[in-house]
C-alpha cells in the first residue's frame, strides 16, 4: 500500500456519552437517532477520517432476534456514506456466543448470519469490509470465507489480544496473521485490546509475518472506572505517539477503537501528514497453524506424527468405527506429549462416512491438543469439508501429478490457504532420484501455475520398501536432498514405509530417517513415541511423560487388588499380564477388579476417601481391562448405556466421570456428548437397543430438555430404562420428569447399570 | 498461593471429610502444576437504581430484573454492582484433556477451578465494594441469576451492560448459560448505610 487509510475511532462509546443505555443495542439508533450517528460519522471525517465504520458492529441476526437486521444494516451503511467520507466499511465482529467444539454454535449457523450481513452490507452500498474486535479464530475465519464468498469487497481482519499477548480464546498474533493472510484476507492487525503503545510488541509480530498491509485501531488507553464512568488515560497525543512508531513497523491502515473520539483521529491525521508508508520485507514461510500455535516447516525438523491412521492399526479402526473418541484423542496427546510438532489424520475405512468422521475427528482433535493438522485423504468431498472447518492452516495430504488428483485438490488448497504436499507420483512410479526429483519439479512447476504460492508447497519424495528393492531408501535419500538444494522447498516422508515387509523394522526405519535428514527432511511422518526415532532426532523427541501430579500413597500396591485401592497406574498392566498366564480374564475381573471397585466406592460414599480416588481406582482397572482386551476380548459392538448432556446444556464434567466409572466395571458405553438433541438420543437407541439410557443436566432451565427426551425416547417404542443425574436433581425431580432412575453420583450410576443389565461376566 | 479456603471447599465438593491430610497436599500438587491455566478476569461497572417496582430498572443501562428475590436483595438499595467473572477458556481445555489422560486429576482441577472462581471472584469484587462502602453505602453479596426466582436468562442482559465478551471473554448462551464454564455474574446492592 503506497499511501496511508485513516480510519475513524469509537462508535459505541460515542454513542453512550450521547445516552445509548450500557446493554442496549447501539445499533438500533440507526432506526431511532440517525442524526446522532449521523453527527459522530461526520465528525470523524472533519477530523481527517478516509474511512468510517457503519453502526453495524453488534448487527447480528442471532444477537438481534426480532429485529430488521436487514433495514438496520442498510441504514446503518447509508447514514455512514451521508457523512461524505472517502469509503463506508461495513461493520461486524462475533456473535457474543462460541463455537463448536468450545461451544455450541454451529459453524454453519455462525456463516449463515455472517453471509447475511455481508449481503446486505453490500447491497446498502458498503466500499470494505471490517471484521473486527475479534477473539475466535474459527469465527474469524468463517467471517472471511462469508465475506468473500458473498461479496467481492475488500475485507480488513482485525483480532484482540490481552495483556499476555494472546486472545481470549489463545491464539497468537503470528498464528492469526499466517492464518489469515493464507485464506486471503486483504489487510490484518489488531483493535480494542490494549492502548497503542501496549500494543506495539503485538504490532511487531503481525508486521513481521502480514503478507497484505496491516491495520491498527488501539484504544484509548486501558479502561477504568472512575466516579462511576469509564475513563481511559491516554491524551490523543500518547495515542500519535505510540501509533508513530507503528507506522516505523510498516502499519498503513490506521483507526481508534474504545475510548477514541475525533480528537485521536485529528492527531492521527496530524502526525501522518509528515510520514510516508514504510515498505516491510516479509518472508513468505512454509507454514501450518492451529488455533494456537505456528509451526514453520522451513526452521529446523519438525515431526508429523503418524498414529491417527487406521492403516495397520486395529484398535484405531474398531474405534473409529464405534465412534470411540476419547481413544482418538488419547492417541494425539499422546503424540504431543511424545513431541510431535503435526498431527497427520487420516480416517479412511470403507465402513465409515470419511467427510463426517473426519470433520467430527478433526474438530475433537483440534480443540483438545494445540497441534496443527495435516489432513491426510483423497477424498475431495472430505478434504473440502474439513478445510472449510477447520480452526487454523491445514496441511494437505496429499496430490500428485496426476490430473484428476491436481483437479480434485488444487482448488481446496488455494482456496483454505491450506499447504500442499506434492507425493512424487504420476501415472508411473519413480525408482530413481532422477524420477523423483523430475516429478517433485514438475509438481512446482504446475501448482504455481494454478496459483499455489512456492511456500505453500511441500513434496514427499515417496518411500518405497527396500523388502522388493534395497535401493530404494538411497533413492529416496538423494531425491530429498535434491529437492531441498535445487527447488528450495520444504520436503515431507513418511519414514515407517521403507521397512515394510522386513524384520527388526525400527532399525531400519532410524537408520533411514538419520540418511534423510542428513540429506536436508524438513519433516519426517513417523511414530514419536518410538525411543529409536529420538536417538535420531537428538534430542529433538521427549520421552513420553507418563508422570502424575497425584500420586497416592502405593505401598499397599502389591497385588491386583491393592494397586485398584491405591490407585497405582504404573504396575497395573505388568500385573494383569502376568496373571492372565493362570487366570481366565473374568476371574481377573470378578475377583479383584469388581471387589476392589465396591470397597473403595463404600469408603467413598461414607466420605471416607474423597472422590479423586476412586476416579483412580477406576483408571487402575481401565488400563487392565486394555490389556484384557488386546488379549482378544472383545466386545460386540453393542453399548450397554447410552450416555448424553441433554439439549441446551453445555455442561459434561459429571457426565463424563460417570463414563469413567461405568467403564471401569465393564459396562460399553457409548457417549453422545452435551448439548445432544432428542432425535440424536432417539437415532442413537434405535441405532443400538441399549437397555440403560443415561441423561445429565447440571442447570434447572435445561432439566426440562430431559422430560422432552424421555417423552420423545417412550414415543419412539424405547424400552431402555432411563437413569437421569446431574447437580440441581433430586430424587422427587427425577419423579417429575419420569425417569426410571435417580442416579445420585457416579457410583449410584453404577448400582442401577449393575440392576439393569444384571451383567453375568464381562 | 493457594489459599486455605480455596482448599476446603474443593475437598468439600469432592465429597472428602477432610479427615486425610493427604487429600489436600494432593490438591495442592494439582493446582501448582496447572497454575498457568487459571487466568481470573473480572469486569465491574456501578449503576444507580432507577425503579424497584414493577421490576428492577437501573439508570443508563438496558438491564430489567424481574422476581421476588432480586426486589428482597435490593430492597433500600440506590445503586447496584455488576460484575462479570471467568477463568478463561484454557481452564476449560485442561480439564477436557486430563479427563482423557489423567481423570483423578482433572476432577480435581475441576473443583479446585470452582472454589477458586468463587474466591477469587469474591475478592475482586471486594474492592468495588470498599470503594462504595467510603462513598457511605451498605454493599450485600453478589446475587446470580438462577439464585431464588431470577432466572438465569437474566445472566445475557447483565453480561451485555457490561460489555464481558469484549472486556474478559466471557459469552452467554441463549438458555443463559456461561462460557468458559467456569465463570460468575451477578449484581451486588448499594444501599446508603443511613437507611
Amino acid at each position: 500500500m503506497n499511501e496511508f487509510l485513516i480510519f475513524d475511532g469509537a462508535m459505541g462509546t460515542m454513542l453512550q456519552a450521547k445516552g445509548l443505555p450500557a446493554g442496549a443495542f447501539p445499533e438500533t439508533y440507526n432506526l431511532t437517532h440517525p442524526d446522532v450517528v449521523l453527527a459522530v460519522h461526520k465528525a470523524y471525517v472533519e477530523a481527517g477520517a478516509d474511512v468510517v465504520t457503519a453502526n453495524t458492529f453488534g448487527a447480528n441476526p442471532f444477537k438481534m432476534k426480532g429485529m430488521d437486521v436487514a433495514e438496520i444494516i442498510t441504514q446503518g451503511v447509508r447514514i455512514a456514506k451521508a457523512s461524505g467520507a472517502r469509503k463506508v466499511a461495513l461493520d461486524v465482529s462475533s456473535h457474543g456466543a462460541l463455537l463448536e467444539p468450545n461451544g455450541s454454535l454451529s459453524f454453519d449457523e455462525a456463516y449463515e448470519n455472517y453471509a447475511f450481513i455481508m449481503k446486505a452490507g453490500a447491497k446498502a452500498g458498503a466500499d470494505l469490509v471490517l471484521i473486527e474486535t475479534m477473539s475466535d479464530l474459527l469465527e474469524t475465519k468463517c467471517a472471511l470465507l462469508a465475506a468473500k464468498e458473498n461479496t467481492d469487497l475488500p475485507v480488513y481482519v482485525t483480532m484482540t489480544y490481552m495483556e499476555d499477548g494472546r486472545t481470549f480464546l489463545g491464539t497468537d498474533p503470528v498464528t492469526a496473521t499466517v492464518t489469515l493472510c493464507s485464506l486471503g484476507a486483504d489487510a490484518v492487525g489488531v483493535n480494542c485490546s490494549l492502548g497503542a503503545r501496549d500494543l506495539i510488541p503485538t504490532v511487531r509480530k503481525i508486521a513481521a509475518y502480514a503478507t497484505c498491509p496491516v491495520i491498527v485501531q488501539p484504544n484509548a488507553g486501558l479502561p477504568r472506572i472512575e466516579n462511576g464512568k469509564t475513563v481511559y488515560d491516554d491524551t490523543p497525543e500518547d495515542f500519535a505517539a505510540a501509533m508513530s512508531e507503528m507506522v516505523d513497523l510498516g502499519v498503513t491502515i490506521l483507526g481508534g477503537c474504545c475510548g477514541t473520539t475525533p480528537d485521536y483521529i485529528r492527531a492521527l491525521k496530524g502526525l501522518l501528514r509528515d510520514k510516508t508508508p514504510v515498505v516491510r520485507d516479509v518472508k513468505r514461510h512454509t507454514s501450518a497453524t492451529s488455533a494456537t500455535r505456528t509451526v514453520f516447516l522451513d526452521e529446523g525438523v519438525k515431526v508429523i506424527g503418524e498414529r491417527l491412521n487406521p492403516t495397520g492399526k486395529k484398535r484405531l479402526k474398531a474405534a473409529l468405527i464405534e465412534g470411540d473418541t476419547d481413544y482418538i484423542l488419547r492417541e494425539a496427546i499422546d503424540q504431543e506429549r511424545a513431541g510431535a510438532d503435526i498431527l497427520d489424520l487420516n480416517v479412511g475405512l470403507p465402513e465409515i462416512d470419511e467427510t463426517a468422521t473426519l470433520v467430527r475427528v478433526m474438530k475433537e482433535v483440534s480443540s483438545t491438543v494445540s497441534l496443527p493438522i495435516q489432513l491426510d485423504s483423497s477424498d475431495k468431498r472430505a478434504l473440502e469439508r474439513a478445510c472449510r472447518l477447520y480452526c487454523g492452516k491445514p496441511i494437505i495430504n496429499s496430490v500428485n501429478m496426476k490430473g484428476e488428483s491436481l483437479d480434485a485438490i488444487v482448488p481446496i488448497a488455494k482456496k483454505y490457504g491450506a499447504t500442499l504436499i506434492g507425493l512424487c507420483l504420476g501415472e508411473t512410479m519413480p525408482k530413481t532420484h532422477e524420477e523423483r526429483y523430475a516429478y517433485a519439479s514438475a509438481l512446482v512447476n504446475e501448482l504455481t501455475a494454478r496459483g499455489i504460492d512456492k511456500s505453500d508447497i511441500v513434496i514427499d519424495c515417496l518411500v518405497l520398501t527396500i523388502a522388493t528393492d534395497e535401493t530404494q531408501a538411497t533413492e529416496t535419500a538423494l531425491a530429498v536432498k535434491e529437492v531441498t538444494e535445487k527447488l528450495g522447498v520444504c520436503t515431507v516422508l513418511g519414514v515407517s514405509n521403507v521397512s515394510f515387509g522386513m524384520p527388526d523394522r525400527l532399525k531400519i526405519n532410524a537408520a533411514f530417517l538419520s540418511e534423510c535428514l542428513q540429506a536436508g527432511l524438513s519433516a519426517p511422518i513417523l511414530n514419536p513415541l518410538v525411543a529409536e526415532y529420538a536417538e535420531v532426532l537428538k534430542g529433538k523427541l521427549l520421552s513420553l511423560d507418563t508422570s502424575s501430579y497425584f500420586t497416592f500413597d502405593q505401598s499397599g500396591a502389591v497385588d491386583i487388588r491393592g494397586m485398584v485401592l491405591c490407585g497405582a497406574v504404573g504396575g497395573i498392566e505388568e500385573a494383569v499380564r502376568e496373571a492372565l498366564k493362570t487366570r481366565d480374564p473374568i476371574e481377573i475381573i470378578n475377583g479383584e477388579f469388581i471387589p476392589a471397585l465396591d470397597e473403595i466406592g463404600a469408603k467413598f460414599e461414607k466420605g471416607e476417601v474423597f472422590l479423586p480416588r476412586l476416579i483412580a481406582a477406576a483408571e487402575v482397572v481401565k488400563k487392565g481391562m486394555d490389556v484384557m482386551r488386546a488379549g482378544g476380548d472383545e466386545n460386540d459392538g453393542r453399548p450397554d448405556v447410552i450416555l448424553a448432556t441433554v439439549k441446551g446444556d453445555i455442561h459434561d464434567i459429571g457426565k463424563n466421570i460417570v463414563k469413567m466409572l461405568l467403564r471401569s466395571y465393564g459396562f460399553k458405553v457409548l457417549d453422545l456428548g452435551k448439548d445432544v438433541p432428542e432425535s440424536e438420543i432417539v437415532a442413537a437407541w434405535e441405532r443400538t437397543h441399549a437397555p440403560l439410557i443415561g441423561l445429565s443436566a447440571l442447570m434447572t432451565t435445561t432439566v426440562p430438555s430431559m422430560k422432552t427426551t424421555i417423552d420423545a425416547l417412550r414415543a419412539a417404542g424405547s424400552t431402555a430404562k432411563v437413569a437421569v443425574g446431574g447437580a440441581v436433581l433430586t430424587e422427587e425431580y427425577a419423579k417429575t420428569v419420569v425417569a426410571d432412575f435417580y442416579g445420585k453420583d457416579a457410583r449410584a450410576t453404577v448400582k442401577i447399570a449393575e440392576l439393569v443389565i444384571r451383567k453375568d461376566g464381562a | 498461593m493457594l489459599e486455605e479456603q480455596v482448599i476446603r471447599d474443593a475437598l468439600r465438593y469432592l465429597g472428602s471429610k477432610g479427615e486425610d491430610p493427604s487429600d489436600s497436599e494432593l490438591l495442592k500438587n494439582v493446582f501448582d502444576a496447572y497454575r498457568e491455566v487459571f487466568c481470573p478476569r473480572q469486569v465491574t461497572a456501578t449503576f444507580r437504581v432507577k425503579d424497584h417496582e414493577p421490576a428492577l430498572t437501573f439508570e443508563g443501562c438496558a438491564v430489567t430484573l424481574v422476581g421476588e428475590s432480586i426486589g428482597r436483595h435490593f430492597a433500600g438499595a440506590t445503586e447496584g454492582i455488576f460484575s462479570a467473572f471467568t477463568l478463561g477458556v484454557a481452564f476449560d481445555r485442561k480439564v477436557r484433556e486430563l479427563s482423557l489422560t489423567r481423570p483423578s486429576e482433572s476432577v480435581a482441577l475441576n473443583a479446585l477451578g470452582s472454589a477458586y472462581a468463587e474466591r477469587k471472584a469474591d475478592e475482586m469484587l471486594k474492592k468495588v465494594r470498599e470503594e462504595k462502602e467510603a462513598e457511605g453505602f451498605k454493599t450485600n453479596f453478589r446475587f446470580c441469576p438462577g439464585y431464588g426466582d431470577l432466572p438465569i436468562t437474566a445472566n445475557v442482559e447483565i453480561a451485555a451492560a457490561l460489555g464481558a465478551t469484549k472486556k474478559i471473554g466471557l459469552t452467554v448462551t441463549e438458555a443463559g448459560l456461561l462460557q468458559p464454564i467456569k465463570s460468575i455474574v451477578g449484581v451486588t446492592a448499594c444501599v446508603p448505610a443511613e437507611r
